[in-house]
This record gives structure tokens, sequence and C-alpha cells, in this order.
């Protein structure tokens, strides 16, 4: 059974270099009794478990995509101690922002939540933007900044015939990112 | 650092991404700090790369969702037939399979076959004496009777199937060949009608003999010197006599006790030639009213012989060779005789005495052609202890010890 599960460990790595998006769901129900139960015995309800293990499962996943990641410690374990540090880390948000603290930033001046609400808007404009390009171009902007894959890993997903291609089709598709976005905010300055 | 080497080398991107080593980094820090434009296209970097990511991470956690939502969706539907495949193909390898070879080596009926022979040739061998195996070769012999066939052969085949024969071909005959002095001696012991191997197939042979009868036929006792030479005997005491193309046979009495008689169990004790010259000292031989020519079945010709002994006697002998089977029943005798052919009894003779109920005493011995059976009721004469006096009809008086049912009479006067 030990000899199982190492190779089974194995070959979620392995499937993740290849860029093979079933793992995703397998991870998650693999390791969702071992988290949930972790979560939602510190103060966590079952959204907030899900949404810890989806993040954690992400964080392996663009650990292993970046080559980063060293098999130390077997996935669940290593998923359950990302599970806890954002965890710990999202508790420490939400005691910020009890209502106390939050009418003294806004006392003080301070624009701290206002900051984060406009940069979440101006994260959500870039993801619109990001919709609106040719399907090739946003896989390959996911890839190289969010799974910060290199350029031979693009190359070979994406069938470029080389990382010089991949190179200059990243260099087109984010100047036609800004494009859009700056298309887009011409438009909605327009509008109003 | 400059703007300029910060443009050609992506510097904004690979410090957003933390890829600039930790000098490098304290450059373009120190740099951006003093460069506006620089600041700008930073924060213009940095916005697009945050909302990549967090497009890249919405996605990722809906695709996640989805994954989980069809898994689900799966398992409320039933069975995971993938699962299931795996279990059954577990399953054959670890139950079935194992079952199956199990099977074919220890319980299947073709292995029971094996061990059922094997079983019943220990039994044989350990029944009968060591050249029972040889002696079981010869056992079997064919005559072909000269009223059916209209002449005696001296050299007969016996068909015999290949192994690879197709089914309901005929089977390939093989000679066997024989001297005719044998056939002579060996036509006293058993003797079977077979119609003419040149002219039938093996079944046809097979049937024949299946249809065959048997019975038995009045005989001519012996000397009293042979009678008396036939009492260390212990051989067989099989009588035959043939007509018409009937098969008729006679067993014989056999002197062992605890023992069911058994000519042809008899027959296999001893050595062919042993067998012989019992037969020819046994007051119940008679001389073969055929002529030589048998036939001997080889050995090779009967690779399976079966001998199924009944609690009335009866025997009967299975043979095999291949798909071929030939079943020969040997009765033995009912017939009670007229004590007028007890006039040229020996003077000792091995009896058997067969009743002591209230009907009285019965005596039964072998005659020269079949078993003799008399009620000593009322020609007993004296009676003390074990022994016991009677009278034959011929004014002769015989004495028998009572104590055993395989004794001997023994001429008084």
């Amino acid at each position: 059974m030990l000899k199982f599960n190492f190779f089974w460990e194995r070959e979620i790595l392995n499937r993740i270099r290849s860029n093979d998006r079933t793992v995703l769901g397998e991870l998650f129900m693999r390791y969702k009794r071992l988290i949930f139960s972790y979560i939602q015995g510190h103060g966590g309800c079952e959204a907030d478990a899900e949404d810890m293990l989806q993040e954690a499962i992400i964080v392996l996943w663009q650990k292993v995509s970046a080559g980063t990641f060293t098999f130390t410690a077997k996935p669940g374990t290593y998923l359950l101690a990302v599970a806890k540090n954002k965890w710990m880390a999202e508790m420490r948000k939400r005691s910020r922002f009890t209502a106390n603290e939050e009418a003294r930033d806004v006392a003080d001046g301070r624009s701290s939540v206002l900051d984060e609400l406009l940069s979440e808007e101006k994260a959500g404009q870039v993801r619109r933007a990001l919709e609106a390009l040719p399907a090739p171009c946003k896989k390959l902007l996911l890839l190289y900044y969010f799974e910060e894959r290199n350029m031979e890993d693009i190359s070979r997903i994406l069938e470029f015939a080389n990382a010089n291609v991949a190179k200059s089709k990243k260099y087109q598709c984010m100047k036609a990112l800004e494009a859009v976005l700056l298309k887009s905010t011409i438009k909605a300055e327009g509008g109003k | 650092m400059d703007c300029q080497y910060i443009e050609k080398y992506d510097v904004h991107e690979k410090y957003i991404l933390g890829r600039l080593t930790g000098e490098e980094a304290g450059q373009y820090e120190a740099h951006l700090k003093s460069c506006i434009s620089c600041q700008r296209e930073f924060e213009k970097q940095k916005l697009l790369i945050s909302g990549i990511r967090e497009a890249g991470q919405r996605e990722m956690k809906e695709e996640i969702r989805r994954q989980v939502k069809a898994a689900k969706l799966k398992e409320k539907r039933g069975m995971d037939w993938g699962m299931v495949l795996k279990a059954a193909a577990a399953v054959l390898f670890f139950v079935i399979a194992p079952g199956m070879i199990y099977y074919y080596q220890h319980i299947s009926p073709d292995y029971e076959k094996s061990i059922a022979a094997k079983k019943e040739v220990k039994a044989t061998d350990s029944e009968i004496a060591a050249p029972a195996a040889g002696a079981a070769d010869e056992m079997v012999r064919l005559q072909k009777t000269e009223t059916e066939f209209g002449k005696t052969l001296t050299e007969q085949s016996v068909s015999r199937q290949e192994p690879s024969a197709e089914k309901g071909r005929p089977r390939k005959m093989t000679t066997v060949p024989r001297q005719a002095k044998e056939g002579a001696e060996t036509g006293k012991r058993l003797k079977l009608s077979v119609p003419d191997p040149k002219a039938a197939t093996a079944v046809e042979q097979r049937e024949e003999i299946k249809k065959s009868e048997i019975r038995s036929g009045p005989g001519e006792p012996r000397s009293a010197g042979e009678n008396e030479a036939a009492k260390a005997s212990s051989g067989p005491r099989p009588i035959e006599s043939a007509g018409s193309g009937l098969k008729q046979i006679r067993t014989g009495e056999s002197s062992r006790q605890n023992a069911p008689p058994s000519p042809l169990r008899d027959a296999l004790r001893d050595s062919p030639e042993q067998q012989e010259k019992d037969m020819a000292r046994s007051p119940g031989y008679a001389e073969p009213l055929d002529g030589p020519g048998l036939m001997t079945l080889s050995r090779d010709a009967i690779p399976e012989m079966k001998l199924r002994v009944y609690p009335d006697e009866t025997v009967d002998l299975i043979l095999k060779a291949g798909k071929q089977r030939v079943e020969i029943r040997l009765i033995p005798s009912q017939t009670s005789h007229n004590l007028q052919e007890t006039g040229q009894l020996p003077e000792q003779f091995p009896v058997r005495i067969t009743a002591r109920d209230s009907a009285g005493w019965k005596m039964q011995w072998m005659a020269p052609s079949a078993m003799m059976e008399q009620d000593l009721g009322k020609t007993v004469v004296t009676r003390s202890g074990s022994r016991m006096m009677f009278r034959l009809p011929d004014s002769s008086i015989y004495r028998i010890d009572l104590q055993s049912d395989t004794t001997r009479a023994v001429l008084m006067k």
C-alpha cells in the first residue's frame, strides 16, 4: 500500500508537469477529508475548507510547474502545510477587519481597504481583458505568469517550434492584452 | 542599471516574478526610486501580472469545482465501471485464475479419472500377485468359433484405435501373431466369440461382445488324481464351453477363505504358465470344446482394465482402449445338478458349505463343467463335532470338516 501510494504521488507530480489538469479534482477528492477536518477543527466552515484546499492545490501546481517543488514530503503533507499557513493568514486578515479597526483606518486616513478594493477592481478589468484575448494567447500568458512555467515547457505544451517562438508570442500577447485593457478603459471612461 | 537595460531585459517582469538575484533586485529598487517612468511601467506590469494570476487562480478553482462536481455526480449515479473492471480483474487474477489452475490440476474430471485409475491399479497390484499385470494382458483371449466363421484361426487381429484417430473412423488394426500351441492352451481359460476382425471394426467387435451371453452347461468330472493335484492349486477355475457363436463361461470355486470367489481375479494371481498348470490339474477343468485358435490381446491394446466384483460373485471385466470400451460379465453358475453326476468324484476335492440354516446343509464343488450343489440333509450319515459324514448315491461316504466354509471332502469308504 505504501509502495502504491508512493508511486501514485510520483505519478501525480509527473501529471502536473505534463499539464494534466484532471489531477486537480483527484487531489481535491483525495485530500478533502484531511484538509477539511483541519480547517473545520480550527474555526473554519466547509466553504473556507474548500477554499483553502483549492488554494493549496494551486500552490502545489504552481510549485511543480515552476520546477521549484522538491519531493521532500508527500503531497498530502505539503497540501496540509500550505492550507494551514493560508488559513492562519486568512484568520489574521479577518481579525484585522473587525469593525473597530476598520473605523480607525478610515479615521486615520489610511485607505488599505479601499486600495484593496481598487486593486481588485483593476484585477477584474485585466481578467476581462484576458478573456477577450484569443485562446492560445490567454493560455500562454497563464502558463507563463500564473503557472510560471519556463519557455521550453510552454513551447512543448502549446506545440510551438521552440522556446524563442514562445517568447516572442508571449511578448505579442502581452502587448495585445495591454491594448485590450487600454481600449476597455477608454470605453469605460467614454461611457461615463 | 538604467531604463534601457530594464526595458531590454524585462527587469520589471523578473522583479515581479522574483527572478532577480539579490544584487540585481537592490539595483533595480534603487533605480525605481529615482525613475518615475520606470515606476509607472512597474505598476502597469504588476497590475497585468496580478490580473493574469488572479484570472488563472479563478480559472483553476473553477476547474477543481467542476471536476469535483463531476466526481460527485458520478458517485451518485452509481458504479464506477472503471473500478468495477479493476475489481473484476483483481478477482480474476487472485481468485478465479488460481481456482481454475487448481481445478485443472487437482479436481478436473480427467484428473479424477487418472487418480481413480491409479487407485485401481494400486488395488489390483496389492490384491493380485506381482505378475498380475502380465497375467492381465494374457487373461483375455478371444477365439473365433468354427461354427461362426467356418474355421479356426491361429492368428487373429485385434482392432485398436490410435489416440489421435478421428471419432467414428474405423480403428487401426494391429495384428498380434500367436502360436497355435499357446492358443490351444489359453483356449482352456476363456473363450469369446468375436466377429472377423478383418471385416469388422472395433465398434462392431465391442457390440458383438456385449451381446454375448453367459451361461453354464454340463461338464465331465475328472479323475481323482487330477482332483488331488488341484487341492494345492489356488488358481482359477473358469471353465468354458462354446457353441454356436455364443460365449459360455462358468466360474470355478475358489479355495481361498474370506474372499469372494472371483475366477478372473484368481486368474490374475498367478503367472500365465502357473495358471496353465493349475488349470490342467483343476478338477473343474474341461477340455475346450472348440479347437485352438485363440487370440491374445496385447497389453498395448488394453491400456485400462477395471474389475468390478459384485456380492453375488458376478464379475465385470471392463477393458478400455482409447474410446473403445469392452465389458465382459462373468456370472457364476447357479445351476444345481443331479447327484448322479457325482459318481466319478475323486478321493478328495475342495468343497464349500453354503447353508447351515434350518433347511439343512448344502455343499458346493466344482464339477468339470459346472458348479455343483448338493443338499446334504438326506445324505448325512453321522455328525460328530465339526466333522460330518455323508453318503452319495454311489454309496461312497465322504467326510467334511465343518469348521470353515471352504474345506475338502475326503473319501472314507
